[in-house]
């Protein structure tokens, strides 16, 4: 009984079981939140509150902090349902499991980057982000935060039940290409410059990430069952 | 009789170290197999190694009366696994842990209904399963048992944290199940009152 | 050519047996040590010692002699890694997985050596001691992939699974660094229009050119010897129970 019409049914089962389980712990989408305007406030604590200093950095900023949350945010993916069992059901189910996990990883991106987009609108205001560029941030951060859900899953697979910072370290430089890509989004908008250019660029990053990490990260799974 | 599953001089190994050498057993359908060993005597390698987790045994596995030897996916078997883990999740209710598993997912609300109450457990069906005892979150993993016909349920120490009425639910359902021609292959600590054929393990060797 | 083809596969088939890459290393390595030392010391000599000085930078730019081989051989061992992961991936060959674990270290240490000589040289030219140029920047991630590797191996406990563990990590850098260096040197254009690249070699003479070269292949000469020692023992301490060991050591 191993028909391919099935691996439909079992993305949205995995999608759906973990989307209720993320509202029913309201930790899950609030923490990223939280500690992404944290982090976000420490930069003017740091370098002092003047307003053409920040203005001049708030791209940046933002895009760090983002960053940077999205992989925290991202880390506890595997580790419950590796530890109770559920992970087990993906691999015996005979369908790719790689689908499987890009259903987790789109549950995740849809429960903690929405957070994470709606603290960078506010952080624009905190850091006197130049006016007009909202929209470029917005559509840049929401592909760079799939981007880094991705790599950040396979940070976890990787480590999995160990340390967040080996997660980090893992995954950071490979996500400087992201990092580059969405900063010049955001200079080009701030210079009134086309940026479709790099949009494209980061969508074909993303159409050759989405399988390729999907199937990485699988292998990585695979590790811990030895 | 044809085999659903027939092993023929399985090595297991576990983290590169021998964990079992030489078993040969062969599950009919219909009919039911344990494999009964002490901790660490590798009934769960042998599970794992079947379905696929783990690449590092040698030997024959033959699905379905196949000539060749194959792994689970290329064996075309529908199998149910249960490992040590029951994969209950605390947040979600009895009616969701039900829905939202390997065999329930396309099960009718009704459907699922009919099985909480088959299980013991009807007024717990939107009772949020960190509120239940380890013998009804046990239930529930049974309750998946039941949602879907599957050929082969591998099911590993199925037994655990059941009182008398809990296993006699098993034996009921298992009989109930082998007389549709499914078949199962569980593991334990010591042989259950099921009519199957005993595999009895030593520490680091085939009976 | 089918010959030759068959040949170099059975030779590669018979080195990813443990024991016997441990014997041929075994037998080897004083040849691979020799090669190295005379190779090295010919090329550094040649190049530090006898080249002619440059009109523009002085006797300065003679550092290029270890910068520019180590660069070249953080970059190349990177390759050679991802390689190794990839076969240990596809074919499973254990030998290809000890090969990263080995083979990282060294290519951090050449890593650093790029950065810190890419740094002297920076300071004596142009008075600072880093400058955020396209190959520099470069070259400081390649350093922190090379520490993620190190990192990701040294925190797991069972050495083969860790090996599968870089080996992912390799095959997915190996992708990722086209794509980090095409950025980085867009990105030093698109903040610093003017062409200024610390490590660019003005037009170099043969005299200078010929010395360089043979400074590389001494530095690669110097890899594989390093690679072969440090691979032999990594191979005598994993697969110490085993029988053959045994044998081998009893039965000198």
């Amino acid at each position: 009984m191993t028909n391919r019409d099935n691996t439909f049914d079992w993305f949205m089962l995995v999608l759906r079981r973990d989307l209720t389980l993320s509202f029913r712990r309201s930790a899950t989408y609030i923490t990223p939140l939280i500690f992404f305007l944290i982090v976000v406030t420490f930069f003017p604590l740091a370098l002092g509150p003047s307003q053409s200093l920040l203005s001049s950095m708030a791209a940046g900023i933002i895009w760090i902090s983002a960053l940077l949350s999205s992989l925290l945010a991202v880390e506890g993916i595997f580790s419950e349902d590796f530890r109770d069992g559920t992970l087990d059901q993906y691999f015996v189910s005979s369908e790719p499991v790689f689908v499987l996990v890009f259903a987790k990883v789109l549950c995740h991106w849809l429960v903690c980057g929405a957070p994470i987009i709606l603290a960078s609108v506010l952080s624009s205001i905190f850091l006197y982000l130049p006016s007009g560029v909202l929209f470029a941030l917005i559509i840049s951060l929401l592909l760079g935060t799939l981007f880094m859900s991705l790599l950040g899953a396979l940070g976890a697979a990787l480590s999995l039940g160990r340390s967040a910072i080996l997660s980090a370290i893992i995954v950071l430089p490979f996500s400087i290409p992201t990092l580059l890509m969405g900063t010049a989004i955001m200079s080009a908008a701030i210079n009134q410059q086309d940026y479709s250019g790099f949009i494209s660029i980061m969508g074909a990053m993303l159409a050759i990430g989405i399988p390729g990490l999907c199937l990485l990260t699988v292998e990585a799974i695979l590790l811990n069952y030895e | 009789m044809s085999n659903i599953l027939k092993v023929k001089n399985l090595n297991c190994r576990r983290s590169g170290e021998e964990v079992l050498q030489g078993l040969s057993f062969a599950v009919e359908a219909g009919k039911n197999v344990e494999i009964i060993g002490s901790n660490g005597s590798g009934k769960t390698t042998i599970l794992r190694s079947l379905l696929g987790f783990i690449n590092d045994y040698d030997g024959e596995v033959y699905w379905n009366d196949s000539e060749v030897s194959s792994t689970l996916q290329e064996g075309d078997v529908s199998c149910f696994y249960q490992g040590h883990q029951i994969a209950i999740k605390p947040l979600l209710t009895t009616y969701e842990n039900l829905k939202f598993s390997s065999s329930g997912f396309n099960s009718s609300q009704e459907e699922i209904a009919s099985i909480a109450n088959k299980i013991g457990l009807k007024h717990f069906l939107n009772r949020q399963s960190s509120s239940l005892s380890a013998g009804q979150k046990r239930r529930i993993a049974i309750g998946r048992w039941l949602l879907k016909d599957f050929n082969l349920y591998l099911i590993d120490e199925p037994f655990t944290a059941l009182d008398d009425q809990g296993i006699e639910l098993i034996e009921d359902i298992v009989r109930e199940l082998n007389n549709k021609g499914a078949s199962f292959l569980i593991t334990g600590h010591r042989p259950s009152g099921l009519n199957s054929q005993k595999i009895y393990l030593d520490v680091k060797n085939d009976k | 050519m089918n010959r030759v083809w068959s040949r170099i596969k059975n030779w590669l088939i018979a080195m990813g047996s443990p024991p016997h890459f441990y014997r041929w290393a075994t037998s080897s390595l004083p040849w691979l040590a020799g090669l190295a030392v005379i190779v090295f010391c010919a090329g550094l000599i040649w190049g530090i010692g006898f080249s002619p000085t440059d009109y523009k930078q002085g006797d300065v730019y003679r550092i290029i002699y270890i910068h520019v081989p180590s660069a070249i051989l953080a970059e190349s061992i990177y390759i050679f890694m991802a390689i190794s992961g990839f076969i240990s991936m596809v074919w499973r060959a254990k030998i290809a997985g000890m090969l990263i674990n080995s083979a990282a270290p060294l290519g951090a240490g050449f890593t650093l050596i790029a950065l810190l000589t890419g740094s002297i040289w920076g300071k004596t030219t142009w008075g600072t001691w880093w400058v955020w140029d396209a190959r520099l920047t470069s070259t400081l991630i390649l350093f922190f992939l090379y520490a993620a590797i190190i990192g990701l191996h040294s925190s797991i406990e069972n050495k083969t699974k860790g090996d599968r563990a870089v080996s992912i990590l390799a095959v997915l850098g190996v992708v990722i660094v086209p794509i980090i260096k095409k950025s980085v040197d867009w990105w030093q254009t698109l903040h610093q229009p003017s062409t200024f690249t610390l490590t660019s070699s003005p037009s170099m003479s043969p005299d200078m050119y010929l010395p360089l070269l043979v400074c590389v292949l001494g530095f690669y000469c110097l890899f594989i010897f390093m690679l072969t020692n440090s691979l032999r023992g990594e191979i005598i301490s994993r697969e110490r129970d085993k029988s053959w060991v045994k044998k081998q050591f009893f039965k000198h």
